[in-house]
């Protein structure tokens, strides 16, 4: 396990100015990271200074602030653009991961999809890669095939294998699940996939925040993915596509913007990506958005991420010494564990964690498919960021050990 | 207050011994409602109008107050829903601060005011009474 020094992590989390403040009386301990990640300064100033000094609505403007502030919002871009090693023209600017991925559902597949054709998502899908996908069921006939969880709370590779087959027009998956950690294999879908020509989707809102992204190697067609998880801000996500794959897709919003001529009877859309921005865009969200890639690229992204993955493997060796801990976490997982105390219901133990001020997640974390596979209707999910510390975990297990006395008093 | 304080010892005892009056094993009509954020679900057994048993799933705050409400119910019929659940949406208003109490079970919860995020813990059984048997 390899952890950050002590040093490194004090300065690291000197910059996230919420981890000093107290909850309940008690020092916030945050883990709930994988649901939204706390803000940095870097992010909070440059969004803020941004409004201070240089803001105007973006594109079209000539005059000063409208080229400032056109300059930042495109600077953002190539920052994310260079974070998950895409060319700037395939970045599109998104209200988050959902709106990713209702995007190419609506603008890439529904355009072309007929009843009958198949889907494959899986049982450990997020509602946001899940929903839209049942969108082209309820609308198109389309027909959805779910990869089954396997017994490590991943998925079941060789049952996947045999879902594909020639009826199969998009494969959309998760890269990381957002409750058991598991990663997907995405050599082996890609391997799958791009014999047959069909397309594959990966929803990275996990996977980008917790290991070094290069679509262009991964072999995918497309990469969903949102700045809240990233420690910027919420509301701005975005989609990488292949060039192609995103020229051809059909705009699902229409405005300004996104177009080229407009006539009485004709329009004429903008060159790709733009045609797929409709409308004012989230002009400062996007500052923060790339401030947040920039503030991440100060430090060596290989030791944030061996951190995050120490964290987790430390979490699961603990989890496993507790019999009265039930956990749902795949033994890869990095920077979730997801898990739940022998009767005692997932909200009481959330509640009670809480009132000693540590912030934890429970429920079923929209991925309802996966609660019913596992039998339980919630579970508990402590999530890391890279201002987790081993202190936090510490103080997340002393806090279970107490949960576990005062619950059993009402045995 | 101790936030601590939800989990008295009132609210403990009717979560791990629910009342449940018939249970919802029987004749008669059964209605449900679920908190879609929790899954949590509570279910009543209706016959000739009247409540015969319920059942929850779920937290300790929603398996707790349902077993009041059922409690309640026995004791004093349907005359008592509007009140309680005008009293208990009060709870989380914060400018209402002269309740006298009840003086049974249901002044249990009103734990539910130091922890506003559970709500609809203890709201759920209450909500699905109003509907069932106040609501035109």
């Amino acid at each position: 396990m390899t952890f950050l020094a002590q040093d490194i992590m004090d300065n690291l989390r000197s910059d996230f100015p919420i981890l000093s403040r107290s909850v309940h009386n008690k020092p916030l301990v945050y883990l709930d990271s994988a649901a939204s990640s706390q803000k940095p300064h870097m992010v909070i100033d440059a969004m803020s200074d941004f409004m201070k000094t240089s803001y105007a609505n973006v594109h079209r403007g000539v005059h000063a602030l409208a080229t400032e502030s056109t300059d930042a919002y495109e600077q953002a871009r190539e920052l994310v653009a260079g974070f998950v090693g895409a060319d700037i023209n395939e970045i599109v600017f998104t209200g988050g991961a959902t709106d990713a991925i209702n995007m190419v559902a609506y603008s890439f597949l529904a355009p072309q999809i007929k009843p009958g054709d198949e889907i494959i998502v899986s049982q450990i899908e997020h509602h946001a890669n899940l929903i839209p996908w049942h969108f082209l069921r309820e609308r198109h006939g389309a027909v959805l095939r779910f990869v089954p969880l396997n017994e490590e709370f991943g998925l079941d590779m060789e049952a996947f294998e045999a879902l594909v087959n020639d009826r199969t027009v998009m494969i959309a998956l998760t890269h990381r699940s957002n409750v058991t950690g598991a990663r997907t294999d995405v050599e082996r879908v890609v391997a799958m996939a791009k014999p047959r020509s069909i397309p594959v989707l990966l929803d990275g809102c996990q996977g980008a925040v917790h290991e070094r992204i290069d679509v262009k190697k991964m072999g995918v067609d497309f990469y969903a993915f949102t700045a809240h998880k990233l420690y910027g801000p919420t509301g701005i996500g975005a989609l990488w596509g292949k060039p192609d794959f995103l020229a051809a897709m059909q705009p699902f919003r229409g405005g300004g913007e996104m177009i080229d001529l407009v006539s009485e009877d004709h329009i004429t859309y903008a060159t790709s990506p733009r045609h797929l921005e409709a409308g004012t865009p989230a002009i400062t969200e996007a500052v923060g958005f790339g401030a947040a890639i920039s503030y991440m690229q100060q430090f060596d992204l290989a030791k944030l991420h061996a951190h995050e993955a120490a964290l987790t493997q430390w979490s699961i060796q603990l989890m496993e010494e507790r019999p009265w801990l039930q956990h749902y976490t795949n033994k890869d997982s990095s920077g979730v564990i997801s898990f739940g105390m022998d009767g005692v219901h997932p909200h009481d133990l959330a509640t009670f964690l809480d009132h000693r001020g540590v912030a934890v997640r429970a429920g079923h974390h929209c991925a309802q498919p996966l609660m019913t596979c596992l039998g339980e209707s919630a579970t508990t999910r402590a999530s890391f960021g890279i201002y987790t510390s081993q202190q936090d975990v510490a103080s997340l297990f002393e806090a279970l050990d107490a949960a576990q006395s005062f619950f059993s008093r009402f045995r | 207050m101790d936030p601590m304080a939800i989990y008295q010892d009132k609210i403990m005892h009717h979560a791990h011994k629910p009342f449940i009056g018939e249970g919802i094993v029987g004749d008669g009509l059964v209605i449900e409602k679920r908190n879609p954020l929790c899954g949590d679900t509570v279910r009543f057994r209706i016959l000739s109008h009247e409540l015969v048993g319920s059942q929850a799933r779920g937290c300790a705050l929603c398996i707790a107050s349902t077993s009041i409400f059922t409690k309640t119910y026995v004791e004093m019929g349907q005359i008592m829903i509007k009140p309680t659940v005008a009293w208990l949406e009060s709870l989380i208003d914060k400018n209402i601060t002269d309740h006298k109490g009840f003086e049974d079970d249901r002044d249990a919860l009103s734990v539910i005011a130091n922890v506003k995020a559970r709500f609809q813990c203890v709201h759920l059984p209450w909500i699905l009474a109003k509907e069932e048997w106040c609501d035109e």
